[in-house]
């Protein structure tokens, strides 16, 4: 019920904000997102990106920037793990202005955090199947990544993108593993 | 689909067969046979075999009140779920270990709200994994991110029947009793052994490995029919063999890969994984083409040298050094098996079909290969398979 409650939440913020969004040039924005691992594991992630330096050229129709974005992603496993990563990016970013809004391309390189509540077992009851008794640990690692990101122009104000981003997560010495992230979402430009 | 045959596919088709075998694992999620059925059977069912169909069918024809009896050829019910104690401090599954689908599962098997028993489940999900190609061990733990298995905890598949299916049957169960004739002219089906001994029932349910019939171990009167011996025939049942090696140190991976044939397994894995315990066991679990190499070699001594070799040059002597103890179950010399568990061919459904069709409507089938619902190759599908069979067979 919770989590129906949390989606309707979104689904609306998605609704409403572009309508609020008022500037035609690329500025500052968010971007609300699905975040799958691998693409099975169903997510959600909400970022933004914060230009270090910046170059308009070609008169203003497009702009180079260096960027820092911060993200926060959630993703989860059903009757497996839920997972937490935080993330802060360095990346280069191509801006240009289209007839309906700005595309966008970018390349960057990160450091993040995971945080993972793994279920690593449970009873499950031989009257009616049900799981009880959830046995649960915490695992957590870094994870430096290179993602690329693509967006492409909806309105002025709002463009819809697609984020691929690598990573090896670092949990011990022992365990680290290749991991694939798939991201594709919408970047509300804000005034 | 097993995991070497699953991770190949992952490997070589990219996300996509992931994503559907997700799927398909959800759909599993549902019990899709039925369990409350009414019999309208007047008779005495003989059911051959007590493995895990066999043992099933017994504990569904006790709860519907349906005289039968069981003959098993070996010394002990379990057929390919076997469990071996003492070894390590935990039991250890001989035989089928994995549970390959949703754990409910079991509730489904037992049928019955009224036993108030939880049963401790490992999440199966191996942290790390590795592979053993052109002489290198490659680490490859992203692919744990699509294991989606589970094990019993404290149990074993064995000690799953023994607890909650087989206590309400035992009295029905006759070993070392080896059926080497089933002749269903009569009104009535006879069913001979090799000491001589004849049982007569209403209904037979066969329940043997498959490759006991490609084998003709049991002599039907009439023959097959043509079209169901040439079905069986397409089914393969490779060699088996599981190997576990005790350590006085572990040094090994969850999981480790050398085959990633189709149709053959060769997999090392951690079988202390998840369990309540300090001690190393490390299993070998190997079908197909490796196995028949181990198989071939004609004793436990010279199988357990040979794993031990394989390890020693992956682990550079630690095997050796650390070895404790080693067992083997070769489910390939056993008389009443053969081999390991079913791969079918391209025509799945028609093969089934053609036979799960009962002989003069009194001589069924069921067991690992024989599970329409699909989840062939399984313990809990051969437990299903009897549920499937014998609604149709007391339905008249």
């Amino acid at each position: 019920m919770q989590r129906k409650r949390i989606i309707f939440s979104l689904i609306l913020s998605l609704a409403v904000l572009p309508l609020m969004a008022q500037s035609s040039s690329p500025g500052k924005h968010l971007e609300v997102a699905y975040f799958g691992q691998f693409l099975v594991q169903p997510g959600l992630s909400i970022s933004s990106s914060i230009d270090i330096q910046s170059w308009a050229i070609t008169g203003g129709i497009a702009k180079r920037s260096l960027f820092v974005r911060p993200q926060f992603g959630y993703y989860f496993q059903a009757n497996s793990h839920q997972s937490y990563l935080a993330k802060l990016a360095f990346g280069y970013a191509v801006q240009k202005r289209k007839r309906r809004g700005w595309a966008h391309q970018s390349l960057s390189l990160g450091i993040g955090y995971q945080l993972s509540a793994i279920q690593e077992g449970f009873s499950v009851s031989l009257a009616d199947g049900s799981r009880s008794a959830r046995n649960r640990v915490y695992t957590s690692g870094w994870m430096p990544s290179i993602s690329y990101s693509q967006g492409v122009p909806i309105q002025p104000q709002l463009s819809g993108y697609y984020r691929l981003l690598i990573g090896q997560l670092f949990e011990n010495t022992e365990r680290t593993s290749a991991t694939l992230f798939a991201e594709m979402g919408l970047r509300f430009y804000f005034k | 689909m097993n995991r070497s045959e699953f991770l190949k596919h992952s490997l070589t088709m990219g996300l996509g067969l992931p994503f559907l075998s997700s799927l398909l694992s959800a759909c599993n999620d549902q019990s899709l046979f039925g369990t409350d059925f009414q019999p309208s059977f007047k008779g005495k069912v003989l059911i051959i075999g007590a493995g895990a169909a066999g043992i099933t069918a017994g504990y569904i024809l006790q709860k519907h009140n349906v005289d039968f009896q069981i003959l098993e050829a070996n010394t002990d019910f379990g057929g390919r779920v076997k469990r071996l104690d003492g070894f390590a401090d935990f039991p250890i599954d001989l035989g089928g270990e994995w549970i390959h689908t949703d754990p409910a599962i079991l509730s489904d098997l037992i049928a019955d709200p009224s036993v108030q028993a939880n049963v401790d489940i490992i999440n199966y999900r191996p942290k790390t994994i590795s592979i053993w190609r052109n002489n290198k061990l490659r680490r490859m733990n992203f692919a744990s991110h699509f294991y989606r298995e589970y094990k019993f905890k404290r149990s074993t598949w064995y000690g799953f029947f023994e607890q909650f299916m087989v206590p309400s049957i035992a009295d029905k169960m006759e070993f070392e009793k080896v059926v080497t004739d089933i002749d269903y002219r009569g009104e009535q089906v006879r069913v001979t052994t090799e000491a001589g001994e004849t049982y007569l029932a209403d209904s037979v349910l066969v329940t043997v490995p498959i490759k006991m019939l490609q084998n003709e171990m049991i002599n039907f009167e009439p023959a097959w029919p043509q079209e169901k011996r040439d079905a069986l025939n397409t089914i393969d049942m490779p060699a088996g063999l599981k190997v576990f090696l005790s350590f006085s140190e572990r040094f090994y991976p969850d999981i480790l890969m050398e085959s990633l044939t189709s149709g053959t397994e060769k997999t090392f894995y951690d079988a202390a994984f998840g369990k309540d315990t300090n001690d190393a066991v490390l299993g070998l679990f190997t079908v197909g083409e490796p196995a028949k190499r181990y198989t071939d070699l004609g004793s436990d001594e010279l199988i357990i040298a040979a794993v031990l070799r394989e390890l020693d040059t992956i682990f550079d002597g630690k095997a050796s050094r650390f070895l404790q103890e080693a067992v083997v179950q070769n489910w390939s010399a056993e008389p009443y098996i053969q081999g390991s568990y079913s791969h079918y061919g391209s025509n799945f459904n028609s093969t089934m079909q053609i036979l799960l069709e009962p002989l003069g409507n009194k001589v069924y089938f069921a067991g690992e290969a024989l599970n329409e619902g699909g989840d062939t190759s399984t313990v809990h599908g051969a437990a299903e398979s009897a549920y499937r069979v014998l609604e149709k067979m007391l339905a008249g």
